[in-house]
């Protein structure tokens, strides 16, 4: 459903004037449903590649192809949404007001009560995105996407910024939601636990310029207890350290 | 508050001492200013400057304002009302005081002329400030609104609530600006207002009601700037 062929993107960076080039020769499809994790060193231009598929950023350097069910990605769309490791929730709205939001811009019935359930956030409706812990935040935040409803659902490091134990009710609560309504997914992570846990196919990703250079289905039955994965995290972790080593 | 009192305290006493010939009733003490200030507010003299004051501030900044949001607006947009951000900056640093000798021809002596002063001081801290509100919008709460199906002027809306809170506290400094320049505006024809007391101080001999001018004009600006943001002007934006 998506496929990114031959990809090349670079930046002139503001202060220096010089072109890095954050993303080269990149290769990916992604079927209908699937979820796929993209890991690798920081830095490694993966945000890039989401935002290419997002539609934001069409910056005025690029080569390649980023297509979706066949069409070029050109600009924003509800039915690709993206959400980072910033929340971005709209500080003048409630919990419920910033879920809705999507919903009232696409005019569709705003009803929002089963996402406030099932991403854990009963009670808080009524409060206000400061009055909120990071994960709190980061719960509304998916809920917000999710309840639009969109094809493509993109993730970018978002709970990289949470203590563990918030991560993983939000790794839980997410994959819990992505099983309701099953959007396509790609995700940034640096956790190689996170990916495991989640995705049916992890993609590696190069230093920069990001390309890929290996790939692991996930075969094992969700919900998953990596530690049980013991095989395949080893793997994924020797692969990563050696990529990084430059081998 | 305390520092202020012992301030006065020492100026009270280092002059009783210090103050002979002529400078004893150029610099007044205190305790003379007073003085001067009871009596002022007993004949009404206080009242009805700060009334014609206050009003020339409210129509001439308010009408400042007005236009500066609205250009603000036009011009943090981008696009078309940029073309306007480059003779406001040309304008922008001249001084109101250089504007009264061609609002005296344009508009002659009167409280038209008054309010012109006003309204162009205020017009430029708010174009100034409603651009820079516009610009410090983070872009990611723009694209994430754009991301879920927001457009055209729904999206406009997210851009301005967003900014809100700077933009109220542009208001404050629109206000705190024409009282800032009042004095200037009152300067060539006004018959009554805090600047006038300000300049009765050298006309009559009489510098005490110079500082209560000064005091009236303090305390006023103060006590508007308060007052908006009590109704939510600027509240939670950090400078």
């Amino acid at each position: 459903m998506i496929r990114l062929t031959d990809v090349k993107r670079s930046f002139r960076e503001a202060e220096t004037g010089a072109e890095v080039t954050a993303v080269e020769g990149l290769n990916l499809e992604v079927a209908r449903g699937e979820f796929v994790v993209l890991v690798g060193p920081s830095g490694s231009g993966k945000s890039t590649v989401l935002r290419l598929i997002a539609g934001h950023d069409p910056g005025p350097v690029q080569s390649g192809t980023v297509r979706v069910d066949g069409e070029p990605v050109v600009g924003i769309s509800p039915r690709r949404v993206l959400v980072s490791q910033d929340p971005a929730l709209f500080p003048w709205l409630n919990v419920e007001e910033n879920i809705r939001f999507g919903l009232r811009a696409l005019g569709r019935p705003v009803d929002v009560s089963a996402w406030v359930s099932a991403l854990g956030l009963e009670g808080a409706e009524r409060r206000k995105p400061h009055e909120l812990s990071g994960g709190m935040r980061q719960r509304v935040a998916l809920a917000r996407a999710l309840v639009i409803e969109p094809e493509i659902l993109l993730l970018d490091e978002p709970f990289a910024a949470l203590d563990a134990l918030a991560r993983e009710q939000l790794q839980e609560g997410l994959e819990a939601a992505w099983l309701k309504t099953r959007p396509t997914v790609v995700m940034v992570t640096h956790a190689v636990d996170e990916a495991l846990k989640l995705a049916d196919r992890v993609v590696v990703v190069t230093a920069r310029p990001a390309s890929v250079c290996d790939e692991l289905r996930v075969e094992a039955p969700r919900p998953r207890e990596v530690a049980e994965l013991g095989l395949l995290r080893r793997r994924l972790s020797e692969r990563l350290r050696s990529y990084r080593a430059g081998g | 508050m305390r520092l202020l009192a012992v301030l006065l305290g020492l100026w009270e006493v280092l002059g009783r001492v210090c103050l002979t010939g002529r400078w004893a009733i150029l610099i007044p003490l205190p305790s003379r200013i007073g003085e001067e200030l009871a009596a002022m507010l007993a004949s009404g003299e206080v009242g009805v400057a700060l009334a014609h004051s206050a009003l020339r501030v409210l129509v001439g900044g308010g009408t400042g304002a007005a236009l500066g949001l609205v250009v603000g607006l036009l011009v943090g947009r981008g696009g078309f009302g940029r073309v306007l951000g480059s003779p406001l900056a040309l304008v922008r640093p001249i001084p109101p005081i250089a504007w009264i000798p061609l609002t005296l021809l344009w508009f002659g002596v009167g409280e038209l002329q008054q309010w012109a002063i006003l309204a162009g001081a205020t017009f430029h801290v708010v174009t100034a400030g409603v651009r820079d509100a516009l610009d410090r919008v983070p872009a990611s709460l723009v694209e994430s609104a754009k991301n879920l199906g927001s457009r055209g002027f729904g999206l406009e809306l997210v851009r301005l609530r967003a900014a809100a809170p700077e933009l109220g506290f542009t208001l404050r400094e629109g206000l705190a600006m024409a009282w800032f320049v009042l004095v200037a505006a009152e300067l060539v024809s006004a018959t009554e207002g805090i600047g006038v007391l300000v300049l009765q101080g050298r006309d009559l001999l009489l510098p005490a009601r110079t500082f209560v001018g000064m005091l009236t004009l303090s305390v006023a600006a103060g006590l508007s700037d308060a007052l908006l943001r009590r109704v939510g002007f600027g509240v939670g934006v950090q400078r």
